[in-house]
């Protein structure tokens, strides 16, 4: 079976994010970057259906050339190969990403898809549907646990209130949530033997695929700082001061 | 040509280890450390830990069950478990395993002896020792009391050794003995003890100051048999070949979790410097408080150049002796004072158990003493680059 990860390079969850001055995004200088958590969690979990079934784990980042290093990272955890899509730092919008996918995908044949359900910098939650429909394959979002059998795969989802369990025919999408798996580190047999792993490095240009911006991103701003808490005495302060903040429903 | 950079394979390595210890490691250590320091007790479900990630055998070749790291990388490891604040007396530990008694077993043992043993060092079905140091003095680690006699196919050993890193559970010894005393450390020999030997036994277990979860002990040896196929290395080259390397590793990569530490306590201590406030405002703001912390940033940042390239000088098979115990030196000085500033700078907190800076005091005095004292390192370098022998020395 192959395995398709797409990955994408974001800031680390645990490094504090500043603004570029003008709001046009983040101040890069000085933040680390890491593999976004949930595509880490597509990693790991395409590795143990390879262990499981056998195959191959194809990764795939769409980014500058600085995205390699996420790739090696995905490679020195198992993975057999890696595709760069050198966007020379080009701004994309989700549509386009999953646009460059598609044409990436319709090369590869993949049996399957495991991609992160968003990324945490933008937290979008798109892709993995925008490509199900593109390709006109099932999807099977926000899973927790992920079974394969027979060209088929019974995934359980997280949804508000409880799980719900689906089953897709293969080619699918499928998107992870946090707790489906807990990732690999990468050891250091690992982090050597991927420096022999194959990986090639595809100019965006040369994809022939339309990029044009439905969506824009004018400006960022950061979350309005919190004010301080105050302290108070006992229970019936606290229900005088709620009540003045008009937080109580009574 | 000289490039400082760092591979991108190793700042790969280092993140996935501090990634590691962070996830894995901490959430137990803060569960069981202070009471197992209380105790002095070993913490076998960090030892574990250890274990999953093969840091057990970490330098050994992967043929024996190691992870194939170079000195650099065992370095880099080692500086990301104390970057992530793995407990002091376990990475003690885990080094007095892996280096103290696997490294040289990797570079001096027979293949017969690194299937029998380094294997097993790698799995943790052993857990390994270094024994040099005798009750009547270390420094003086030329002029054994213990010795070895020549009988049959075996040798028989004699005498005792004092502080001995992971003796009460330990399962392998590297002993040093003396085998043609006229020859002072021309006539030393290194051999392979495991802990079910005839005459072998570990007499009691010591109650330290601080790296209080890394068991330390006593052993002596009555009419100990030792097969001769447990010589490691030739029979009077334990001296000149085998401690050599050991005491190059000793005395710098093995030191480099203490390097991550202070790191980490500096960051630990801009975050406290710049909240905490005295007379209106931030303590930070103190110049007798920005020089300690000043200071601190240049110690990590010359030290982390300077063990990597000793480490640097290992894997290029050299043997920079003379260089580990000016490192040693220098580091170990300077880190008694810098934490002994950081308590300075967080005032009575720094004092409770709870800042846990009060157990980092505590387990890094013992860098200017154990693995050779700060006075004998001075000796060392100074009969390097004056140019005088041992003799005059002493
Ligand atoms: C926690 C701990 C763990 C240890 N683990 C191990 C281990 O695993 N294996 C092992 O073999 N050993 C181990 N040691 C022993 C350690 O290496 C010795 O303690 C050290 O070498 C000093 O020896 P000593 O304690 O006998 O002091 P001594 O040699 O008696 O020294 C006493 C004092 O005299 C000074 N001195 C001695 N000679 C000179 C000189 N020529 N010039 C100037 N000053 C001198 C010393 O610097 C010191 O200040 C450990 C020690 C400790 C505390």
């Amino acid at each position: 079976m192959k395995i398709l990860v797409p990955i994408k390079r974001t800031h680390d969850p645990y490094s504090k994010i500043k603004l570029k001055p003008d709001g046009s995004g983040i101040d890069t200088s000085n933040i680390k970057f890491v593999i976004n958590p949930f595509d880490e969690i597509a990693v790991e979990e395409a590795l143990r259906k390879k262990e499981k079934h056998g195959g191959e784990v194809v990764i795939l980042s769409i980014g500058t050339q600085e995205a390699v290093e996420q790739i090696r990272t995905a490679l020195a955890m198992g993975a057999d190969r890696g595709i760069l899509v050198d966007t020379a730092g080009k701004t994309l919008d989700q549509d386009s990403i999953a646009r460059i996918m598609v044409k990436i995908i319709g090369e590869e044949k993949p049996d399957l898809v495991i991609m992160g359900k968003q990324a945490i910098d933008d937290d979008s939650n798109q892709v993995g549907q925008l490509l199900s429909e593109y390709l006109n394959w099932p999807q099977a979002t926000f899973a927790s646990k992920v079974d394969i059998q027979d060209k088929k795969a019974t995934v359980v989802r997280e949804v508000d209130g409880g799980l719900e369990t689906v089953e897709v025919d293969l080619p699918a999408i499928i998107t992870t949530d946090l707790r489906l798996n807990q990732p690999r580190y990468a050891s250091l047999p690992g982090i050597m033997k991927a420096k022999q792993k194959p990986l090639k490095v595809v100019k965006l240009d040369e994809l022939g695929v339309d990029i044009t911006p439905k969506v824009v991103v004018e400006k960022l701003e950061t979350p309005p700082e919190r004010k301080a808490g105050i302290k108070v005495k006992d229970v019936d302060e606290l229900i005088a001061k709620l009540k003045e903040m008009k937080a109580l429903p009574f | 040509m000289i490039d400082f950079s760092l591979e991108p394979e190793l700042i790969q390595l280092k993140d996935s280890v501090y990634r590691y210890a962070t996830d894995n490691i901490i959430p137990i250590q803060e569960k069981i450390q202070l009471e197992l320091d209380e105790k002095e007790e070993f913490a076998w479900p960090i030892w574990e830990k250890f274990k999953e990630f093969g840091l057990l055998g970490f330098p050994f070749p992967q043929e024996y069950g190691g992870q194939g790291a170079s000195a650099l990388a065992t370095t880099i490891a080692w500086e990301a478990l104390g970057l992530a604040g793995v407990d002091g007396g376990m990475v003690m530990s885990l080094s007095a395993h892996t280096i103290l008694c696997g490294v040289p077993l990797m570079t001096f043992g027979s293949e017969d002896q690194k299937k029998r043993y380094l294997t097993k060092l790698a799995t943790g079905e052993m857990i390994g020792c270094f024994a040099i140091t005798e009750p009547h003095g270390g420094s003086d680690s030329i002029h054994l009391k213990t010795t070895a006699v020549k009988k049959g196919d075996r040798w028989i050993l004699n005498g005792s050794k004092l502080y001995i890193t992971n003796a009460p559970i330990g399962d392998l010894f590297l002993v040093l003995a003396a085998t043609d005393k006229s020859l002072s450390s021309a006539g030393i020999t290194a051999f392979l003890v495991e802990k079910g030997f005839k005459g072998f036994s570990v007499s009691r277990k010591l109650q330290k100051m601080g790296n209080r979860l890394s068991p330390t002990g006593e052993i002596v040896f009555e009419d100990c048999e030792v097969p001769e196929e447990n010589v490691l290395g030739e029979v009077n080259m334990g001296f000149v070949q085998i401690v050599r390397t050991i005491f190059g590793w000793e005395r710098s990569v093995m030191l480099s979790p203490s390097v991550g530490s202070l790191e980490t306590v500096i960051k630990a201590l801009m975050a406290f410097a710049n909240n905490r406030t005295a007379f209106g405002k931030p303590i930070s703001y103190f110049q007798a408080i920005q020089k300690k912390i000043v200071d601190m940033k240049v110690t990590l940042e010359v030290a982390r150049s300077y063990l990597y390239t000793i480490a640097w000088h290992i894997d290029r098979g050299e043997l920079p002796f003379v260089e580990a115990s000016s490192f040693k030196l220098f580091w170990g000085d300077s880190i008694v004072q810098h934490i002994y500033e950081a308590i300075q700078i967080l005032g009575g907190l720094g004092y409770m158990r709870e800042s846990k800076i009060e157990k980092g005091y505590r387990d890094v005095r013992l860098i200017t003493i154990g693995g050779g004292t700060s006075e004998v390192q001075r000796t060392i370098v100074a009969r390097a680059i004056l140019g005088l022998s041992g003799k005059e020395i002493e």
